[in-house]
């Protein structure tokens, strides 16, 4: 590992060009008769101490990007530098002694924690595994996580089956704070959630972050909610990266029109709002065999001719501000 | 979680259950009158008073517990709540689709306008209900694809719809000759009006070849297909992207234009999409209503404080705050709910007047809160 520069670095998390295709098989040979382009040429960087927010539909890769970052899921191409490392160029061992810096909180935390274990053993498993504190204070650690975490000490003898989704999800972002990271993965942590509970986590998210430094790319599809956490936003759709900008930015002047119909679709709670709402038609096509040129004139309200021959590049449009569009 | 309870506890639960349970079975046996007369003709649905209990072996579940409120004909009414809070059994007693014999209507009336006269639904048997479900009230439920059958083709499945529910094009509901082609047509019609593009298509398919929002299309079309009077959409969007979701409600409010004084009932935890769509709003908490009233009313002046803890929980676009406000406390244990008002543990306003469940009082021209502050928060 890099060692003493790691603390300078001004971004904690880097990627370039990652793609992930997964392979689609046929017949006894299984021979390989197409791909599944999940994510498609996607870079950014996070700086240290931020939060970068990636929305999208579902199926636009957003998950696949979060998980390839921490080497979950095998990447195809492209670079990913994670704490000043690069994730894929190092062995088993190094990636061992990483693994507690960049943690992941999943969506559902019904099916994310083990039912035969009770929630201390949960929490406290890789605490031991990793030896991030000495024996002898290895309770007090684990009371502090919890409690930091809003969770009661004598929860730890309990089962994940008897707690309610909130309190759970609770557990897993204890299990994840325990291992005192640098970095988490926040997949769609809150969309399992009941709203006055999902309130509850949010600012839980954003006091960890404040208290412990921590850098976060929060994977969400609930505007609002982005709005409100992150510094940076990133939309994704159909494998790609179209718009990237600061938050107050891009939610004034989105410059891609999928940013613009997705930020029109959402709801808002005020019924004198029945806004111009931008309804795009059809579906979002398949990853296997994404349209030519734009991936997006299939659906653009704006779309040219020359959208289905050429391809937008990912230039900046304003000062830090990012988009992929031949129109902008 | 709950508390611990004796196995000889248990037993007299069971036992008590059982008799409950016969007993209002027997009551529904009854030959009696289900007939009943609207409060006010203009209303597709009256709900008063409806308790919907749940007998399990830990004891009785209040699911809804004494709800009143009243759907319009042609109008569009939002009911929110947490999960939990009863507003999708509400819909379920409606529909007579509750689980038997553990879910029980014990007490209160559902009037519903039928064409073929004014019923109680509380008081009609499963018998009764044939002719109701699908043709008066339909319903779309929050996953498409557990509502569709995955081994019959869309078009079977719709067709079977039409059979049933419309007789008077092809006679008692037998698909025969002629006829066939009658609900074909009929079918292709319905998959048009959800706006499906190849409808001939879509009809030889089965619900895995289709995405998500075709399968929703497809189950909305199959709600609309005998032009119901209610259309109940429970939770129709949960399931789908944002930009499929306004594609959705966009069908929805088209559907309501087209199907001139067909009601909605929409039954969601989403405060955005009932802005959005509702004419009037009901908030339900813990199996009650806590407040109802024009959209307007609700948004813009709430008067409960679950409403108001619910409305500042959801991160207000453009106004960013350092925190985000949550309610404190969790809802009370369904099994054991307390005798004073059932917010009141979790209400920063509680006062000695909280320690009786508080009536309905009127605060406003159908603004209606269930508080002893009426409104004064």
């Amino acid at each position: 590992m890099a060692g003493a520069t790691d603390g300078n670095e001004k971004y904690l998390v880097k990627v370039d060009g990652l793609k992930v295709h997964y392979p689609i098989t046929a017949g006894l040979t299984r021979k390989v008769t197409a791909h599944v382009k999940a994510v498609d040429g996607v870079s950014f960087r996070i700086k240290r101490g931020t939060t970068m927010a990636l929305v999208g539909e579902s199926g636009c890769g957003k998950s696949t990007t979060g998980r390839s970052i921490l080497r979950l899921t095998p990447k195809t191409a492209g670079e990913v530098e994670v704490c000043g490392t690069d994730i894929y160029a190092i062995g088993r061992s190094e990636l061992r002694t990483l693994r507690p810096k960049a943690q992941i909180i999943f969506q559902d935390p019904y099916s994310s924690l083990s039912p035969r274990l009770p929630v201390g053993e949960i929490i406290g498993e890789a605490v031991r595994e990793h030896g991030i504190v000495p024996k002898e204070g290895y309770e007090d650690h684990l009371n502090e996580v919890m409690e930091a975490c809003g969770l009661r000490t004598f929860h730890k003898r309990r089962y994940p089956h008897e707690f309610s989704g909130g309190q759970r999800q609770r557990v897993c972002i204890a299990r994840a704070i325990a291992l005192n990271p640098e970095f988490i993965v926040c997949d769609e942590p809150v969309s399992a959630l009941d709203v006055s509970v999902q309130a509850q986590i949010i600012n839980l998210l954003m006091d960890l972050r404040d208290r412990n430094s921590l850098t976060y790319l929060f994977i969400s599809h609930d505007l609002s909610i982005v709005e409100h956490i992150s510094d940076t936003v990133a939309v994704m759709y159909l494998g790609g990266i179209v718009e990237y900008a600061e938050t107050d930015e891009i939610f004034r002047n989105p410059i891609h029109p999928y940013t613009k119909a997705l930020f029109s679709a959402n709801p808002l709670p005020d019924p004198d709002i029945k806004a111009d709402r931008i309804i795009l038609t059809g579906q979002i096509p398949s990853p296997i065999n994404p349209p030519p040129g734009c991936k997006f004139h299939t659906r653009c309200p704006y779309a040219e001719d020359r959208c289905s021959r050429e391809v937008p590049e990912y230039k900046e449009e304003a000062p830090g501000h990012f988009a992929a569009c031949l129109k902008a | 979680m709950g508390d611990y309870i004796s196995s000889k506890e248990r037993r007299a639960i069971i036992k008590h259950n059982r008799r409950e349970i016969s007993r209002l079975e027997a009551e529904l046996r009854e030959v009696g009158t289900n007939a009943a007369v609207m409060r006010d003709p203009a209303n597709i649905v009256e709900f008063d008073g409806l308790k919907t209990y749940f007998y399990t072996e830990t004891g009785v579940v209040k699911a809804v517990d004494g709800a009143s409120f009243d759907v319009p004909k042609g109008g569009t009414v939002g009911v929110v709540g947490e999960s939990g809070c009863g507003k999708s059994v509400m819909s379920l007693s409606l529909m007579r689709l509750l689980q038997r014999p553990h879910g029980q209507i014990t007490g209160g009336a559902i009037r519903l306008d039928a064409p073929s006269g004014t019923i109680d639904v509380a008081k009609t048997g499963n018998g009764g209900m044939g002719g109701i479900r699908g043709g008066v009230v339909s319903m779309i439920f929050q996953e498409p694809m557990t509502s569709l059958n995955p081994v019959l083709r869309i078009g079977d499945q719709l067709d079977e719809v039409v059979a049933l529910h419309a007789p008077q094009l092809i006679g008692r509901g037998i698909i025969k000759g002629g006829g066939r082609d009658d609900v074909r047509r009929r079918t292709i019609e319905s998959l048009e009006a959800v706006s499906i593009t190849s409808p001939d298509r879509v009809y030889r398919m089965y619900p895995h070849e289709l995405s998500g929002g075709m399968r929703q299309r497809v189950v909305i079309s199959m709600a609309v297909a005998c032009s119901p009077q209610l259309i109940i959409a429970d939770e129709p969007t949960t399931a789908l992207d944002v930009t499929i979701q306004a594609q959705i409600l966009d069908l929805l409010r088209g559907i309501k234009d087209s199907y001139v004084g067909t009601g909605i009932m929409l039954i969601t935890h989403d405060l955005g999409v009932v802005a959005e769509m509702a004419d009037s709003v009901v908030v339900m908490y813990a199996g009650r209503v806590v407040e109802r009233g024009t959209a307007r009313d609700i948004y813009k002046s709430p008067a409960h404080p679950y409403t108001v803890g619910l409305m500042r929980s959801k991160p207000q676009p453009g106004r960013k705050e350092r925190r985000l406000y949550s309610i404190p406390g969790r809802v009370p244990n369904p099994v054991s709910m307390p005798d004073y008002c059932y917010f009141k543990d979790r209400c920063e306003y509680a006062g000695e007047a909280c320690s009786l469940y508080p009536d309905e009082f009127a605060i406003g021209n159908g603004h209606m809160v269930s508080c002893w502050r009426k409104g004064d928060i």
